[in-house]
């Protein structure tokens, strides 16, 4: 007796799956290939007196900046590390414009970097 | 042998009604400035079940009582016989804390027993409490010598393995002909090996908390750099402490903006720094292992707030809040507020407003703030140069300001920060404390050497003044931050005169950008009031208090003044009503 064929719509099923699997994998390739989202560099803001504080800071921050708020380190409520999404000349104007609104921003200066103190010489080490 | 007088000798039974009233009214007196010095709302009593678990706990004080301070009540319980004085009872009520009477000393000296965990907080109350006029951690005597059997804390250490210092922790010991920078930790440790319950926030680049020599030392501290891409653990701000490493690849300089835009050019070993600063202040100590802590007994709070190339500014003001025990919106409380934080890092420029709000904030919730003066042998980095803060500099062995330290007049005082003497071959007076192996990522737990992995820096001598603060904090937790600061300064040894005539005076420096000044000796406007000496710092925080404040004694004397007039107005009312009652013959009688 001959064997059966083997049913194909299992292969038919299989494709589809394998097919919606490359598909995911390209997008994903794809979006790994998109240029990283434009970041300003690292402030720190201070809110004004009378200012909102804590989410509704970062929320009026973003608004008036016009640029989303990527990332935000509070220090306490008044006072928070932040990075906005822009580059270049976006970023300047969104900063110029957070630093003219007086009633929610105090301060708006470069959040500094703060290391080890470098290693000494051994010359300087006698 | 006349005993002592007590209060029972004192109390004259029978004597009338009137001196019963000039006795409540003194009670009253002395009760109103006690409770005036009450802050907050009044503490409900200590069960009885926390009673005995206070008598079961470990930690002593002894109590002295101002005269005058035991009252009637008690006198009379005590007439005609010498009582030990049970004062236990009063204090619970007074303080809010589970205490049980110890042994009496004297007739108004005695011992209470309260749990380890509320040792610190029974005394910052006494010390505002009117009715005492001292107390303090009734002192477990310890063998005479108190140096630890720690295998690398001793001189000549076996020569397994043999990169460690021939001189090992020639730092801690007393100061010598030729080491006369050394702090004397021993002298300390004679009297206090620390509370365990005193935090040192060490805010730095993590710990590894595998080293077996900080076993127990750690507490779980936080994490606060937010930045994943320097953070260099996939992630931002969180509650692992652990330290990565913050090595830099060639890949990491390569990177055209942001993070790395400013790591220099060279790609960097990990420097296992916060490890090396914890094990300076609180290795595992008298454990026949590695390296002693200064700190004995101390532990330490690892903050993290740099990783790869620093950390930002925003992140360690958020960290020094949290430290000290204060809230950061997102951040979840901290559990283990710190006396002390240390601040072995720093940038080239004047303080920030950030920092000193942070500074201000710390030192009002009562930590003492200590920072590294630099190592660039100019004016003092931020954050030492911040209002308030303990800036450490550097010293060499010999006492004369090590070349690479900065200094100036924002300075507190110089501890030794590790110096090679040599330009090749071993480094002879390192700061030898707990690292790791790993180039990168972490790998065995080790000893820094000799070799090229000395301890050197102010980094290293700043954790060595913030353990003193620590250890004086153990003998008199009610120190402030100021006091404190003002008595680790004043008990501070004198700069030796150089050695070598050829070693010029230290210099005001003009700014970050003046010339780096090698080899000083050390003026007080340059290196600070003078040489760390941890016997002295901590025999002067034991010391009596200064008296309280304004406010304070305004009460006390409002208090008598009240409870005199009243008792002298009941006193007079009642004499006129005998008067009136028994006639000319009483006057006469």
């Amino acid at each position: 007796m001959a064997a059966a064929p083997l049913p194909t719509t299992p292969s038919a099923a299989l494709r589809r799956v394998l097919a919606a699997l490359a598909l995911a994998l390209g997008a994903a390739l794809a979006a790994c290939a998109q240029p990283p989202a434009a970041l300003s560099p690292p402030l720190l803001l201070t809110a004004a007196p009378g200012a909102p504080t804590g989410a509704a800071l970062r929320a009026a921050v973003a608004a008036r900046a016009g640029v989303a708020v990527v990332s935000w380190a509070a220090v306490d409520e008044r006072s928070a590390g932040l990075r906005l999404a822009c580059s270049g000349a976006a970023c300047d104007e969104a900063i110029a414009r957070l630093r003219a609104d007086t009633a929610l921003v105090a301060a708006l200066v470069a959040d500094e970097r703060l290391r080890i103190p470098p290693p000494p010489a051994r010359e300087a080490a006698r | 042998m006349t005993p002592p007088p007590t209060a029972s000798h004192r109390y004259r039974p029978g004597g009338g009604f009137a001196a019963r009233l000039l006795a409540l009214g003194l009670a009253l007196a002395l009760w109103a400035p006690a409770a005036a010095a009450e802050r907050g709302p009044q503490r409900a009593a200590p069960t009885s079940a926390q009673a005995a678990a206070a008598a079961a706990g470990q930690q002593q004080v002894v109590v002295r009582w101002r005269a005058g301070a035991i009252g009637g009540r008690e006198r009379a319980q005590a007439a005609g016989a010498e009582q030990p004085l049970r004062r236990a009872q009063v204090l619970m009520h007074r303080h809010g804390i589970a205490l049980a009477d110890g042994a009496s000393i004297d007739a108004r000296t005695q011992v209470v027993r309260v749990a380890a965990a509320q040792q610190a907080a029974l005394l910052a109350r006494l010390a505002l409490d009117p009715d005492v006029e001292w107390a303090e951690v009734d002192l477990r005597l310890h063998r005479a010598s108190s140096v630890p059997d720690d295998p690398l804390f001793a001189a000549n250490p076996l020569p397994s393995p043999p990169q460690h210092p021939a001189v090992g922790q020639w730092f801690l010991r007393a100061p010598t002909a030729e080491a006369p920078a050394a702090i004397d930790a021993v002298a300390a440790w004679a009297r206090t090996r620390g509370n365990p319950d005193l935090v040192v926030a060490v805010l730095d680049t993590g710990v590894r908390f595998d080293h077996p020599d900080l076993a127990g030392k750690l507490l779980p501290g936080h994490d606060f750099v937010s930045d994943p891409a320097t953070a260099n653990d996939g992630d931002g701000r969180d509650a692992d402490a652990s330290d990565p490493g913050d090595y830099l690849l060639a890949r990491d300089l390569g990177t055209p903006a942001f993070p790395f835009d400013d790591c220099g050019t060279q790609p960097q070993f990990s420097s296992w720094h916060g490890t090396q600063v914890a094990g300076l202040i609180a290795a595992a100590t008298d454990n026949a292992t590695g390296v002693a802590g200064a700190g004995w007994n101390l532990r330490v709070l690892p903050v993290r707030v740099l990783g790869k190339c620093g950390g930002r500014e925003s992140d360690i003001a958020a960290a020094i809040r949290w430290a000290a025990g204060l809230e950061v919106p997102g951040e979840p409380s901290n559990p283990h507020p710190a006396r002390v934080i240390n601040l072995s890092l720093g940038a080239q420029a004047p303080c920030s407003p950030l920092f000193a709000d942070a500074i201000a904030a710390a030192r009002a919730a009562g930590a003492v703030v200590v920072a590294a003066a630099g190592n660039q042998g100019v004016a003092v980095n931020r954050p030492a140069n911040c209002p308030g803060v303990v800036a450490v500099a550097g010293v060499r062995h010999v006492g004369t300001k090590v070349g690479y330290s900065s200094l100036g007049p924002e300075v507190a005082l110089a501890a030794p920060a590790g110096n090679c003497v040599n330009l090749a071959g071993p480094c002879l007076y390192p700061l030898v404390t707990t690292s790791n192996t790993g180039s990168t990522v972490p790998a065995a737990p080790s000893y820094t050497g000799s070799g090229n992995d000395a301890t050197i820096g102010t980094s290293f001598a700043a954790p060595l003044a913030a353990a003193a603060a620590g250890l004086m904090l153990s003998v008199q937790p009610g120190l402030s931050p100021d006091e404190l600061a003002h008595r680790l300064r004043s008990s501070s040894r004198a700069f030796p005169a150089a050695a070598d005539p050829g070693v010029p005076d230290c210099r005001v420096p003009t700014g970050f950008s003046a010339v780096e000044q090698l080899e000083c000796r050390c003026t007080t406007n340059t290196c600070g009031a003078g040489l760390l000496d941890v016997g002295a710092a901590v025999a002067r925080a034991a010391e009596p208090l200064p008296a309280a404040g304004g406010g304070g004694g305004g009460s006390v004397g409002f208090g008598w003044a009240l409870g005199l007039a009243l008792a002298s107005l009941l006193l007079w009312r009642l004499d006129r009503r005998g008067r009136a009652r028994a006639g000319p013959r009483r006057r006469f009688s």
